[in-house]
């Protein structure tokens, strides 16, 4: 099963004057995991809910497979859906929330109890948890809860709305492979509703970049880092500095991106354009070191390995010299290098 | 420190409710066993009400109106109160429960007067219609609120999952919206059903014949009549059935509370 396809075809929708979606036009390929990712209010989570019908758009079509779904009601869509509050039955205990869209459905008996029990396991949760209320979980364990239910189902299509939003950073990392774990095992057309970068790259086959109601850039997570389309996307995914073209070592006007990790300190050949200045502010972030180093005024960036700024021993205050490549420079529109 | 102040806040009602409330219920009781005529203490009283079939036909007739009271305040206030608490927001939520609870802002006796009047303009006079209606619209936020009291806990999102897990309409009230109004459903109909059973204005107001219920039944005993003790065996005879139907509703719902 290679996972059903959901296209979404030139999708308006406005609450009132606000305008949510602007035509919106995208592809989540099938059994594939697609992260939407944007800033809150740029209509990522508006774009999920019409996905999984439970808002009709003013315009425009959604397809899963080819087929016209746009006015297909939410219980009648087989997808699966994760809310960022998760929305658990409170008055309901672990197994009765997982069974819930089994039971609509008239399944009863030993195949329901099997597939309750199927889903548990495949989510890491034991017995022990079966008759426990949803109140009593941690954060992490309502996270499975919800998971769970959603796909006990067996849905055409799992939706995911900032599901990992309120946990602890580790808990996180551990869902986060978990979800692409069962992903990969289900092969189940995902759409992934987030903010924050770093979880679009740890779970995106295909990352949408969103804004004002726009889908901005579509691609790889690679692709979109490498060659972001705009000033907007090379900040929101990634970090870069925002440079003056010319002082970038360009012949043109405008705004260009470096990636905070592409300027070098202090290089040894092998670039083409070099500066000298101070080193202004250190953040000891673990793995790198985020530098902020002052070029004749302007503030610049870098991102270097910890064993590198350990090697060249630099402190604040410090004079070095700070280069790249003009390779690595993000120019747009016309002057793309 | 907080004890202290609690005790001494707390004083003037309890002070006001011994006075006003258990005292005279104590008098209540000790006129219901005490024969005033032949100065000795019995239990005539309790006989003479629970046998007396003139009696029992008030009490069964009384209880058949709180009843239908109950029901139908609740058949007309759920949807108002699931609509209001699920799919009302800011300010139209505040609108709505004003809109709903302000004529409840006009004293009662004015508003049965009113109703009266209005009842009479389109040709209903006093009986079992004009009477069911006086009580149903007297009642009616007295179910309303508990039932959006209750129905307002239901968390966000939780109708939206359902929906996407392949729940229908009828699904969405049997699994969450009826569990989740249980417990405002009792509190309410408790209400309802104690102050309907022995309402004494509105029967006499809008029933007119019809309108011999218990309410106007112990009140027609005791100041008409100025016979203390059967006014007072029937009521403490009303108030032990309330108590009991109430006691056992609670059980019967108990595995139901959220």
């Amino acid at each position: 099963m290679a996972g059903v396809e959901v296209r979404f075809e030139d999708v308006w929708k406005s609450y009132g004057a606000v305008i949510a979606l602007r035509g919106v036009t995208l592809t989540a390929p099938g059994g594939r995991i697609t992260v939407l990712l944007g800033p809150s209010g740029c209509g990522k989570t508006t774009l999920l809910k019409i996905a999984a019908g439970l808002l009709e758009p003013d315009r425009g079509r959604v397809y899963f497979n080819g087929v016209d779904y746009t006015r297909v009601p939410a219980e009648r869509r087989d997808v699966g859906m994760v809310f960022q509050d998760l929305a658990l039955f409170p008055h309901m205990s672990v197994f009765e929330n997982v069974a819930f869209g089994l039971r609509v459905r008239g399944v009863r008996g030993l195949e329901l109890e099997r597939r309750v029990r199927e889903v548990l396991d495949l989510v890491g949760l034991d017995r022990s948890f079966y008759n426990r209320r949803v109140t009593e979980l941690s954060g992490g364990q309502q996270q499975r809860v919800a998971l769970a239910r959603a796909l006990v189902i067996e849905p055409k299509v799992l939706l995911l709305d900032e599901p990992l939003a309120h946990l602890d950073y580790k808990v996180k990392q551990k869902l986060l492979e978990e979800v692409r774990r069962i992903q990969r095992s289900l092969r189940i057309t995902t759409i992934y509703v987030t903010h924050d970068q770093l979880e679009a790259m740890a779970v995106g086959d295909v990352i949408a970049v969103m804004r004002d109601g726009y889908v901005v850039q579509v691609g790889t997570p690679r692709e979109v880092y490498e060659n972001p389309r705009d000033l907007y996307v090379a900040s929101f995914f990634g970090d870069a500095n925002i440079l003056d073209s010319r002082f970038a070592g360009l012949n043109s006007d405008g705004l260009v991106a470096l990636r905070f990790e592409d300027v070098i300190l202090n290089p040894n050949g092998d670039v083409d354009v070099v500066y000298e200045g101070v080193v202004e502010d250190i953040v000891f972030q673990g793995a790198f070191v985020s530098l902020e180093v002052n070029v004749n005024n302007r503030s610049l960036r870098l991102l270097v390995p910890r064993r590198e700024f350990v090697r060249q021993g630099v402190s604040l205050g410090s004079r070095v010299r700070v280069g790249w490549k003009l390779s690595d420079v993000r120019g747009f529109n016309s002057g793309r290098t | 420190m907080v004890e202290r102040s609690l005790v001494i806040a707390v004083a003037p009602l309890v002070v006001a409710l011994l006075l006003l409330f258990y005292a005279p219920n104590i008098a209540l009781v000790y006129y219901s066993f005490y024969d005033r005529v032949r100065g000795v203490f019995t239990v005539d009283f309790y006989l003479d009400v629970i046998t007396n079939t003139v009696y029992l036909n008030v009490i069964l007739y009384s209880l058949t109106i709180a009843v239908a009271t109950v029901l139908a305040t609740l058949a007309l206030t759920l949807p108002v109160a699931v609509y209001i608490a699920l799919y009302s927001r800011g300010f139209e939520r505040i609108l709505l429960l004003v809109i709903f609870t302000t004529p409840f802002w006009i004293d009662f006796l004015l508003r049965a007067w009113a109703l009266k009047s209005l009842l009479y303009m389109v040709g209903v006079r006093e009986g079992f219609l004009a009477l069911m209606v006086g009580m149903v619209y007297d009642y009616i936020p007295f179910m309303l609120l508990p039932l959006y009291a209750s129905l307002a806990r239901i968390p966000p999102h939780i109708v939206d999952v359902a929906r996407t897990l392949g729940a229908g309409a009828l699904d969405i009230w049997a699994r969450i919206i009826i569990p989740y109004a249980v417990p405002g459903v009792l509190v309410g109909s408790t209400l309802v059903l104690l102050m309907s059973f022995t309402e004494l204005v509105i029967p006499s107001l809008l029933g007119g014949v019809r309108g011999f219920t218990v309410g106007p039944l112990i009140y027609t005993l005791i100041l008409a009549g100025d016979d203390w003790g059967r006014g007072a065996a029937l009521a403490i005879v009303i108030t032990v059935l309330s108590v009991l139907s109430i006691v056992l509703a609670y059980r019967r719902f108990k595995g139901w509370l959220l």
